[in-house]
């Protein structure tokens, strides 16, 4: 990507278990659920008629789940920087999230492990809004080792 | 039985026929288009997401795979394909469906420039079970994401609720 070779973002001595992650907070509105299906092509009714949403027992349209593939790596490549490289991520929707409701991202490192050379970080994640916990999540960063 | 009232070509049977399906694999679909910059700018622009490796270098973020899978909502007759999302056309009685989760495993950061195939295999299908959303089965599968060498990037294993409302079934 670049001429140079040094680490950008966290290495994986610089992180402890219990650490936590940069909280990151996005305003949900109609327009970025227009963007989410548009931007990925997914035009499940669900994410963009509201009468469709509210017959399927939604309360209106509701983000999807590759806003929260794309929010949750935002917030962890923000967080560690743009090395890290997420090998495993795990979203589970309990609850939807809403046009003027704010997604927040939080998390915490429980775990740090060397596997065949890698070095990886677990974390437990979770996305909420106002309403409470939407989306308890789980990844695996892999880190630089230290820095070149 | 019933209708499809989301558009995207869900079949309708029991639970057994559904059952059915369990170990089932799709051929491998070849993604529309190659993965180009305006997917990858765009969707880093709904998360507002100012990765280096996206606006300045040549690397996709991993959460756009599933969009791969994706037909275009329109094509004209002579290049439309019977193959949409595999776990879609599993015959179950639920005519509504909402993602319950996804475990995305990288073997590698995808790039712009990768034709990818995608391959779905059917895990799962449990009993029906009652939510508060209403009754009806959770469809798990494994998507595995090949670039053109036929090389893995990654593999999602997604479980789907298909279900029906209890006024759906009154």
């Amino acid at each position: 990507m670049s001429a140079s070779t040094a680490v950008q973002g966290l290495t994986y001595a610089d992180v402890e278990v219990g650490t936590e992650i940069t909280p990151v907070s996005l305003p949900i509105t109609y327009k970025r659920v227009c963007i989410n299906a548009a931007s990925t092509w997914d035009w499940f009714p669900g994410h963009h008629d509201p009468e469709y949403a509210r017959a399927q027992g939604q309360q209106n349209i509701y983000l999807s789940t590759l806003f929260y593939h794309g929010f949750i790596d935002r917030g962890l490549n923000d967080w560690a920087g743009p090395d890290a490289l997420i090998r495993r991520r795990k979203i589970s929707m309990i609850k939807s999230i809403y046009p003027g409701q704010t997604a927040t991202l939080t998390g915490t490192v429980v775990g740090k492990r060397e596997d065949a050379g890698k070095y990886l970080v677990d974390l437990e994640l979770l996305v909420s809004s106002e309403e409470g916990p939407c989306v308890p999540s789980e990844a695996t960063l892999e880190l630089p080792g230290g820095r070149s | 039985m019933s209708e499809d009232v989301t558009g995207l070509g869900l079949r309708f049977g029991t639970v057994e026929e559904g059952k059915a399906w369990v170990g089932r694999r799709s051929e491998p679909k070849k993604a529309w288009f190659p993965i180009d910059r305006s997917m990858v700018l765009y969707y880093c622009s709904l998360v507002e997401d100012r990765n280096p490796r996206y606006w300045d270098g040549d690397e996709c973020p991993p959460g756009l795979l599933m969009t791969l899978g994706f037909n275009p909502q329109w094509s004209p007759e002579h290049l439309r394909r019977g193959d949409g999302l595999f776990a879609l056309g599993i015959p179950l009685p639920g005519k509504h469906i909402i993602n319950a989760s996804t475990t995305t495993e990288l073997e590698r950061r995808p790039r712009i420039g990768d034709h990818v195939s995608i391959e779905e295999e059917v895990a799962s299908i449990s009993d029906e079970k009652t939510t508060r959303l209403g009754t009806g089965v959770f469809i798990t599968s494994v998507t595995t994401y090949r670039d053109q060498d036929g090389g893995v990037i990654g593999r999602n294993t997604n479980v789907l609720f298909r279900y029906n409302l209890p006024e759906d079934s009154a």
